[in-house]
């Protein structure tokens, strides 16, 4: 081999090199394509996921707005009670407001559904006899002082006395622990 | 094309014949691939760079639709909660409409040959909205039964399941008592 096809050898030598550097960086080029494609892909999809999120929160918002506002009234009777004790002081109080006499009572602090929000209760069994209208007044009062209480059994029959009536009550007031 | 090939040539003698003719493909295949490897190189290189700028500007996009999707799946979850909590309010309020004027309004209902001997209103443990009423009046009869039922209809009550039972001088009758909300 002389001096001039060695230098043709070293010639297509450098060529093939050339064309596997730009060869190279044409692969660099295309895997950096490929992957801002594949970016640009989740980029538009997470938008119209968090676009598809806003309307949905929206929906959400509208329909149950009502029902919110209205539990925010009623949030605060709820959680005036946060333990049985307090429960129980309130209706003691409205006992000796309404001054009707009260033949027993007895409180007990019951679990009702674990699963429901209102799970806890105190429920206050009392037997009052006094006056007709004093003590339908009295359970009026009782009713309205503690709006969150629920009724759950009442008994009415004739009282001893002339006018009065002998009432058995089961009241329950729903205790909300603090979360 | 001997200008070509030769142009970047110190002048010397002739040491050896010149290149074959088919070999100077070579030199100017070599001048053609250096050019065009320059040309594609930076075509390449430029395109590469854009191509890394467009894959951070999408990152970028993405971080912050992700991010953005997150806190509205959190406020999602927040009006969930909220509406959760107010169902199980507005379940037990459901069952708590107050007894009292349907007592009173029995009361107020009686004629006056007629009394109230027993009155009974117990709520359904599983259906606290349902209240079980149980009224035993002594005199007036159906008429009076009738009468303390338009009062308790006032007051947007419905009376299911009515049964009633006469006695020589009582009358027993007992219904299920559902509220109705019209409002």
């Amino acid at each position: 081999m002389n001096d001039h096809k060695s230098a043709c050898m070293i010639l297509v030598l450098l060529i093939a090199g050339m064309l596997y550097g730009v060869n190279q960086l044409r692969n660099a080029s295309a895997s950096a394509r490929t992957a801002a494609d594949a970016v640009q892909t989740q980029a538009e999809a997470a938008q119209q996921q968090a676009q598809l999120a806003q309307i949905q929160l929206k929906t959400l918002e509208s329909k149950t707005s009502e029902l919110r506002r209205a539990a925010e009234l009623w949030k605060p009777h709820f959680a005036r009670h946060a333990t049985p004790q307090s429960a129980e002081q309130r209706i003691v109080e409205v006992i000796r407001e309404g001054d009707v006499f009260v033949i027993s009572q007895k409180f007990d602090s019951r679990q009702l559904d674990k699963d429901a929000m209102i799970s806890e209760a105190l429920v206050a069994d009392l037997v009052v006899e006094d006056d007709y209208t004093k003590t339908l007044n009295w359970l009026g009062t009782l009713e309205e002082k503690i709006p969150s209480c629920r009724v759950s059994r009442c008994n009415l029959k004739r009282g001893d006395r002339g006018n009065d009536i002998h009432l058995e009550l089961q009241l329950q007031i729903p205790v909300l622990k603090k979360s | 094309m001997d200008n070509v090939i030769h142009d970047i040539k110190t002048e010397r003698s002739n040491v050896s014949g010149g290149l074959p003719q088919a070999y100077r493909i070579v030199p100017v295949s070599f001048y053609i691939a250096a050019v065009a490897s320059l040309m594609l190189s930076g075509y390449f290189f430029l395109s590469k760079r854009a191509y890394e700028n467009r894959e951070a500007q999408m990152s970028a996009m993405l971080s912050d639709a992700q991010n953005q999707k997150n806190q509205l799946l959190s406020r999602q979850q927040t009006v969930v909660d909220e509406s959760r909590r107010s169902e199980g309010f507005a379940k037990w309020l459901e069952g708590s409409h107050a007894l009292q004027p349907v007592v009173a309004a029995i009361g107020r209902s009686m004629g006056k040959n007629s009394t109230i001997a027993e009155l009974s209103l117990d709520r359904n443990p599983e259906i606290p909205a349902h209240t079980f009423m149980q009224l035993k009046i002594d005199g007036g009869g159906s008429q009076q039964i009738e009468t303390t039922l338009s009062e308790i209809y006032a007051l947007d009550y419905q009376t299911y399941s009515a049964q009633q039972v006469k006695g020589r001088n009582s009358t027993d009758f007992q219904a299920t008592l559902i509220y109705n909300d019209k409002r």
